[in-house]
This record gives C-alpha cells, structure tokens and sequence, in this order.
C-alpha cells in the first residue's frame, strides 16, 4: 500500500486474487474502504473460480440440466455474459468451457505443467447454447443445458471491477479505481486531476467513469502436445484464435463490456475490429501480429 | 512515514473485521446518478426498485462514441495499466 502526499489521500494495494495482480486505487478514501475491496474480491473469486470444486461456478458446471441456486452476484454475472452474447452475437460465448480444457487449460494457469496433455474427447460446441441457459432471478436459479459449460474468465474480472468500484462510490469515495489483473473500472477524480490515466497498448488514455479491459492472445499462454496455446477460443474453429489480431482494448462505460467487446473485436481479426467497435458503440485500440495499433477516433494521437 | 504506517495497521485491523461482516452480509450498495446515495441489494430480493436501477445503470451504462470531452490521448505517466488478463 502506498500513501502519498495529495490534496487527498492516495490509497493504493496490489494482491493475487483471480488467478492474476489486483491493484484497487482510492483518492480520498480509508483503509478500511480498502479493505473491504481486498475482502470482496477474494468472495467473489471464491465465488466464480471454475478451479474451486466448492465455487458455484463449479457446483453449475457439475449440474448441468438442473436449476442451481446460486448468489446474487453469480445470477448476474450469468445474466450479463449472455447479454454480451447476444450484442456480439455469439462471437464473446462464456460457453466454450469444453474448448478451452481441450486446448489444455484445465487449472489454475500457475499450475498449468510445461507441456499439457489434451483433452482425448473432441468437442462438438452447439453455437445457440448460451442462448439456452435459463435464469430465474426471482428464484435466485440458473440452469445450464444438458452438457454445458459455464466459463467465466474475463468477464467474471470486470465485472468484479464494476461491482466492487460500485461499492467503494456508494461509501462516498470520491475517486478510485479497481484493476482487476488489466480489467479495471475507474470513477471519480484520479490522483492528479479529474481522470485516470490508463497506459494501453502504445499509448496512455486519460478516461473519467469508464471500464477499459484488454484481451490478448500473448498472455496466460502453455504448451500443449508441442503447440504454443492460449486461453481465447475462436467460437467458430473451437481452437485458440489465430485470427491477425494479437491484442484489443476497449473503453466503455463498464468494465464486463469492454473485456466482452475485446475479445468479440479481437476474434473479428484486424479488417473488422475497429469497425465492429464502432458498431457496438465504444472506443478501442487494436494491434495486430505485425505490432500496428490502430485506434478508434477519440484515441488516436494528435499530430 | 508515520502516516504509511498507521494505515498500514488499520488495514490489517479492518481486514479480519470486514472479510467477515462480508461473509455475512447480503447488503451491497451502488451509487445513484444523482449525489445521494442509495442502498441496494444486488438481485431480485431488492425491493427498491430506485435502487436497483443505480446499479443497473452502473453496470449497464450506454455506450456512446460521440460523447466527447471524457476519453482522450494524454501526454503524462500512467496511474494504472490495462492489459491482456
């Protein structure tokens, strides 16, 4: 933790939570503000981690075909990622979870071993699945289909961001922004003026009130039977996308939308990308495997 | 340094007294769009309904590229960093 001289104090903590580096940022808060924030990401990873057999994102990956009680949290973040289905029609799917242990991810990618073994079972991935997974808020229940997975990497971070950023606002903290390993959502004053100043890509955006969330194929990478693998499947191959584009941030007004519109704009590959940004309404850059980073009108630099 | 300090201690005061009201509490809160502020439970056990639109909109904010004025390219070190999680 870091306090430094300001007009307000500058509180800010890094931890492990979610497989990744948290660093939760506060102008004009408290220790105990902080404190809360360390202590409800750790629930809610303890929450959603599909590594945890006692998590519920575990306990509705084993009861498939059955509605499930869950927590409020968990009823929305389910909600959320099939909203994010439908906006990218299809192309963000939290229901590839079959893929991604095929391509070897089956632990906490610090455990992963040097080389994994793949999964022997093909997979055969019903693209209209998230579409019918069935969630009952009333009843606090979700149910997924015959066979589904649920994964929730990505968004299951941003959402964090939002929810907890919500949270430390509602305290009355003036300023303060939640980064959940490279997901984050910023409110309020920064610590040097009215907005944050997030370094993406090539550059540093100056942001107020925003999610900013990147997805990119060069992290959380293993080796698989010799094959070099990441973590985003391309929903219409199966495999880790290969598509020309290596990495794509995104602003938008809340973090799970900017990681839900990264990866759709990053599996679009590097023609489509900033035009389906457009299209969906938010800011982004795009850098594609030759390292050229192409940026939305509002983030690009000044001649 | 004496500052660093004292916050050091009430975090590690706080940390065991808030991860436990967090095991039990149900109760969260989001901010409203106006100043006040509202008190909500996430989900539908959430009775007030106001409140449960803050948070929504919140998390289900518009995008909206041609808002100017509050995204930009600036010239000066960063306070965070995003990255490919």
């Amino acid at each position: 933790m870091v306090v430094r001289a300001a007009e307000r104090p500058v509180l800010r903590h890094r931890f492990d939570v979610m497989g990744s580096t948290a660093e939760v940022t506060l102008v004009g808060g408290g220790p105990a503000a902080l404190s809360a924030a360390v202590a409800r990401l750790d629930q809610l990873d303890r929450r959603w981690s599909r590594f945890r057999p006692d998590s519920e994102i575990s306990c509705l990956n084993t009861a498939t075909g059955r509605s499930v009680p869950m927590s409020p949290e968990t009823v929305l973040l389910v909600d959320l990622a099939q909203q994010g289905w439908r906006r990218t029609h299809g192309r963000y799917d939290p229901t590839l979870l079959a893929a991604v242990r095929r391509a070897g991810y089956t632990d906490d990618f610090a455990r992963l071993p040097a080389d994994a073994t793949p999964a022997r079972r093909a997979t055969d991935h019903d693209p209209r699945t998230c579409g019918r997974i069935t969630i009952d808020a009333r009843a606090g229940t979700i149910a997924l289909p015959d066979g589904a997975g649920f994964d929730p990497g990505g968004i299951g971070k941003g959402l964090a961001a939002d929810l907890v950023s919500a949270e430390l606002a509602a305290r009355g903290i003036p300023g303060g922004c939640v980064n959940v390993g490279g997901d984050l959502r910023a409110w309020g004053r920064g610590p040097h003026d009215d907005r944050w100043r997030v370094a993406a890509a090539d550059r540093t955006i100056g942001v107020t009130d925003a999610g900013v969330a990147t997805s990119g194929t060069g992290r959380r990478t293993w080796m698989t039977a010799g094959r070099r693998m990441h973590h985003l499947i391309d929903p219409t191959t199966l495999d880790p996308a290969d598509t020309g584009v290596t990495t794509v941030t995104v602003v938008a007004p809340a973090a799970w939308q900017a990681e839900v519109y990264a990866l759709a704009a990053l599996l679009s590959g590097p023609r489509q990308a900033l035009a389906e940004l457009r299209r969906w309404g938010v800011d982004g850059l795009v850098v594609d495997d030759r390292g050229h980073v192409r940026a939305s009108r509002r983030l690009r630099r000044r001649p | 340094m004496a500052r660093v300090l004292t916050a050091g201690l009430s975090l590690a005061t706080a940390l065991g007294i808030v991860a436990a009201m967090a095991r039990d509490s149900q109760r969260r809160t989001a901010p409203a769009s106006t100043a006040r502020t509202v008190e909500v439970r996430i989900g539908e056990d959430v009775s007030d309904a106001e409140a449960r639109a803050a948070l929504r909109s919140w998390l289900e904010g518009q995008p909206d590229l041609d808002r100017d004025g509050s995204l930009t390219v600036v010239d000066s070190p960063p306070d965070t960093t995003t990255a490919p999680s």
